[in-house]
């Protein structure tokens, strides 16, 4: 349990003392501890000196004399003093911190400790700070100390003291209240009814007004400034409408001056909003897009306004590639427009709102819901995921081109993450990518030949980027992604499937994944295939050229029955491959492979044989390697 | 009492200078020197040598002082009530931080007037960093009824340089906090720097004349190549020996009195005549430098990614001053 000034925790059923032991101790050995007519040497007299015992008390065991020595057991108490300190100092945290002179490091600095075991206290200091029995109430509701030496004595003397100890209890008064006082439907979010359970150790729900007149600024700004800056829930009327009311959890002080207090500091706020929501009408959209001429995207890439051509042209390729070539001029609209409140008032000022003004100011100049869904979404997944439609296309096809066109801007200049430096967001971006891909509405494409495309749309604007640098970084970027989000695959199949082909194209890359789990199950497929695998690359190795496709191999040249018989099914397991049927495809040609190897000479003095026995050897390694190095896999 | 002021704390309302006269004598009643604020342009008090070179040394250091801060960016030509280019800071600083350091801040809103027992106060977590002085400190937001009025500050680092011991920083923004006090909105109509002086009557012409500068007509070429000229200088200055002069028992650049010092001769130069270098001048320069650059970026005249080498470029010669600074305390 714990709130924003305690950490709580309680075992429970501890014994009062360690239970006693017995320790084994290695003597002298026999030779050495035992002169000729068995009188104990001086060593052995004392090793029994070191170790308190008699010499009666010593056993013999091959060549040694041992005792089994009684270690009684320590009082827990005492083992807790030692123990508890050792604990606290071991607590790590995202982020931690010293104070005062203390060198050693915590979230915050430690203020009090109470530990208490049997009613009587844990003896122990940490930065000068003595354990007892005492702890805190409230800070302001109750600021006066109270003792407790269970947990059964604290939590009621601590709701005496004004404190909820319980963060879930503390949910529930928050989520109860909050509907309780309200006048319309708070907005109770998980992430900030959850980040109010731990601002508050003693929550109260008050509901409070901001003025009208800020009703008409967008929604996304007065949800922002609310939720975000303030902490508070926003009310929506019974049709969803946001009205001018809001609820807030205080943790003290009285409700009427807490009140007055948020509203001033709300009302301080929109009005700020609404300077720069005026000023940004008097503009037109088209305008400020024009303005983003004026705005730098990146030293070498060229103002943000070019950016917005590039995009137009890649939203449109990603559109007709997820098959909706009919939204090809939306999703140009859509690329054109996305950056262009970069440049407004709002935006300058609350960077937060990028995306959200952007789509409120086009549906004000008049664009389709679609394109101003996909704006709004562009720097944020989760609302992308929730978009349905032609809006989830378009949104679909600008995060991807968004993301793709930066990644070839910096990639192709050389801009990489290092270490854990990666101040461009290169490896998130890749990451969102994976997600978009794999996402219920797929995109099936290839990042890889995006990519190129990217570095084309730059080309065209008379902007040099290196390509190599830029596709070989990105396969590493990916390969790095996965490693990252695929902890829980067993590492020989995510090595495995990281040497395959596929990395940029996630969609496959996960089929194949699955294809690789399901082989690296059945340990004698893996090894028949091997065969091939291993044999081909041996001749590779020393040279010989091979020509892994088998519809160059001539069954007549194979000089082998079974190796016709491996023709035929290897060239109807290449068929069914295609059409998807994967390891059932791949398991009916482990008897053949088995028998052509067993029975066969692969390296046959005849040239003419061993090419075609090594060709379709080749073949048949390549159907099996298609989904990734199955050397890699272990067992 | 004037008729004014006597209309005013009837009111229950409280001036600027009032406002920073109750922090002065409550800080100075907690054991800390008031000192006045630094005579270079800086973004905020965390940038007056009283933080940013004494924070470092072992020495206890408690501190209490209004900086003047420029953030060119910030300017709206006083068309926002509640920000401007130029406003003060009120800085506290406690070294090492006293276990009690939250109970004397609480008392201090208590002291303005903001009764912690109908107000709700909390702490809400927020790191801090200032990367151009290679700054980082954990710690708090103080919000008062959902308003931050104060920053509270453990500083870890310094100039890149680990804090031993730790301080507490208190930075109070001391307009808004009368504001708030008050019930009022707006620097330019409400706030009162005295019973019958308007804050608008002191700071006005400044504030409009200081955004015209800094957005319309202040030489970005100028600027650049000052930034090159102060960032020279103060590696220059930094960069200088600083030697012992006996007869005088004065610092030095004179080579003249070049010689080698045993420990112990540093040793008691040092905590006589403390640094041998220069620090303090140095970061003046650098100091001038940090506020050119954030003239040229409020001007929207230095890219995403120049941006960060110029930071990275202030930091060299911020930490180059906190590194001579610390000097007289090894040995």
């Amino acid at each position: 349990m714990g709130t924003p000034r305690r950490l709580i925790v309680s075992l429970a059923e501890v014994a009062d003392q360690q239970p006693d032991s017995i320790k084994e101790m290695r003597g002298p050995g026999i030779k050495g501890a035992y002169d000729a007519s068995e009188t104990p040497t001086a060593a052995l007299l004392g090793f029994c000196r070191g170790q308190g015992v008699e010499v009666t008390d010593l056993r013999k065991e091959g060549d040694y004399v041992w005792v089994d020595k009684k270690i009684a057991g320590r009082p827990t108490l005492e083992v807790l003093s030692e123990i508890l300190p050792v604990s606290v100092r071991a607590l790590a945290f995202d982020k931690s911190m010293r104070w005062g002179s203390a060198r050693m490091r915590f979230a915050r600095p430690i203020r009090w400790i109470l530990a208490s075991f049997g009613g009587d206290v844990v003896p122990f200091d940490i930065e000068g700070v003595e354990a007892g029995l005492v702890s805190m109430g409230h800070r302001f509701y109750s600021r006066k100390t109270f003792t407790a030496t269970t947990l059964e004595e604290y939590l009621p003397a601590a709701l005496e003291h004004c404190v909820q100890p319980d963060a879930k209890i503390r949910e529930k008064m928050i989520r109860d209240q909050s509907v309780a006082i309200c006048s319309g439907t708070p907005d109770l979010t998980e992430a900030l009814v959850s980040e109010n359970v731990f601002l508050t150790e003693w929550p109260t729900a008050i509901e409070g007004n901001f003025s009208t007149e800020y009703l008409e600024l967008p929604e996304a700004v007065l949800v922002t400034a609310m939720a975000k800056h303030e902490r508070m829930f926003p009310v929506r009327d019974a049709a969803g409408k946001l009205t001018s009311k809001f609820v807030w959890i205080r943790n003290s002080g009285k409700d009427d001056a807490v009140r007055a207090g948020n509203e001033w500091v709300l009302n301080a706020r929109f009005n700020d909003a609404k300077f720069f929501y005026d000023e940004d009408k008097k503009t037109d959209f088209d305008d400020f897009l024009a303005q983003t001429d004026r705005m730098l995207y990146q030293e070498k890439l060229g103002s943000v306004r070019a950016r917005g051509d590039r995009l137009a042209t890649l939203c449109a390729l990603v559109v007709s590639e997820m098959g909706c070539e009919d939204l090809a001029d939306l999703a140009r609209t859509v690329g054109t427009y996305a950056k262009a409140d970069l440049s407004t008032g709002l935006v300058s000022e609350m960077a937060s709102l990028q995306g959200l003004i952007g789509a409120e100011y086009s549906a004000r100049a008049g664009h389709p819901s679609a394109v101003c869904d996909a704006i709004a979404a562009q720097y944020d997944l989760t609302r992308l995921f929730h978009l349905t439609d032609d809006a989830r296309v378009l949104g679909t096809a600008l995060f991807i081109a968004d993301q793709i066109d930066k990644l070839a801007g910096h990639l192709g200049q050389g801009i990489a993450p290092t270490g854990s430096s990666d101040p461009v967001g290169l490896r998130r971006a890749v990451g969102q990518l994976i997600e978009v891909a794999w996402s219920d509405v797929p995109y099936t494409g290839d990042f890889a030949h995006l990519l190129h495309s990217a570095l084309g749309q730059y080309q065209t604007q008379s902007i040099t980027l290196d390509s190599d640098t830029a596709a070989t970084t990105l396969r590493e970027i990916f390969q790095g992604r996965y490693l990252a989000m695929l902890s829980d695959v067993r590492y020989d199949i995510r090595e495995a499937a990281l040497q395959g082909p596929n990395l940029t194209q996630p969609i496959n890359f996960r089929s194949q994944l699955e294809i690789l789990s399901m082989l690296a199950a059945d340990t004698a497929l893996v090894q028949t295939a091997l065969r091939p695998i291993n044999i081909s690359a041996a001749a590779e190795k020393k040279g010989i050229v091979l020509v892994r496709d088998l519809s160059l191999v001539t069954a007549a040249d194979l000089d082998s029955a079974s190796g016709e018989a491996l023709l035929t099914a290897a060239k109807a397991a290449e068929r069914q491959l295609a059409q998807g049927e994967t390891i059932s495809a791949l398991k009916a040609l482990q008897p053949l492979v088995s028998d052509f190897f067993e029975s066969t000479m692969i390296m046959a003095d005849d040239p003419a044989t061993r090419a075609a026995r090594l060709g379709l050897a080749g073949g048949v390694a390549a159907l099996f390697q298609q989904f990734g190095d199955l050397t890699k896999l272990e067992g | 009492m004037s008729v004014s002021a006597r209309v005013l704390s009837w009111l229950g309302m409280v001036t600027f200078q009032n406002l920073v006269k109750i922090l002065n004598e409550y800080w100075s009643a907690q054991g800390c020197a008031i000192l006045q604020g630094y005579d270079v342009e800086v973004g905020a008090g965390t940038k007056h040598p009283a933080t940013s070179l004494r924070v470092l040394g072992p020495e206890a250091w408690n501190v209490a002082y209004v900086q003047p801060s420029r953030r060119p960016a910030d300017g709206r030509y006083t068309r926002n009530p509640q920000r401007s280019q130029r406003y003060y800071q009120y800085q506290v600083i406690m070294k090492p931080s006293p276990n009690n350091i939250v109970d004397l801040y609480l008392g201090s809103l208590d002291a303005l007037g903001f009764d912690t027992d109908s107000n709700d106060v909390r702490l809400v977590e927020d790191d801090w960093e200032d990367q151009a002085a290679g700054a980082a400190g954990v710690g708090w937001e103080v919000w008062l009824n959902g308003t931050e009025v104060s920053q509270f500050t453990f500083f870890q680092q310094m100039g890149g340089i680990e804090c031993n011991p730790v301080c507490a920083e208190i930075t109070y923004g001391p307009e808004r906090l009368c504001l708030m006090r008050n019930g009022q909105n707006s620097f330019w109509k409400d706030l009162m720097w005295t019973e019958t002086l308007p804050y608008r009557e002191v700071d006005f012409q400044l504030e409009m004349q200081h955004n015209i500068y800094n957005f319309e007509v202040a030489d970005t070429d100028f600027l650049f190549s000052m930034f090159e000229m102060l960032e020279k200088e103060s590696k220059r200055v930094v960069e200088t020996e600083v030697y012992h002069d006996r007869e005088q028992n004065i610092l030095s650049s004179d080579s003249a009195h070049k010689r080698e010092l045993s420990p112990e001769e540093k040793k008691s130069i040092s905590a006589e005549l403390g640094s041998l270098s220069l620090a303090y001048p140095a970061l003046d320069l650098a100091l001038k430098c940090s506020h050119i650059f954030n003239i040229l970026d409020a001007r929207g005249a230095i890219s995403v990614t120049e941006r960060a080498a110029y930071i990275n470029r202030i930091r060299g010669r911020v930490r180059a001053c906190c590194l001579k600074h610390i000097e007289q305390y090894k040995n």
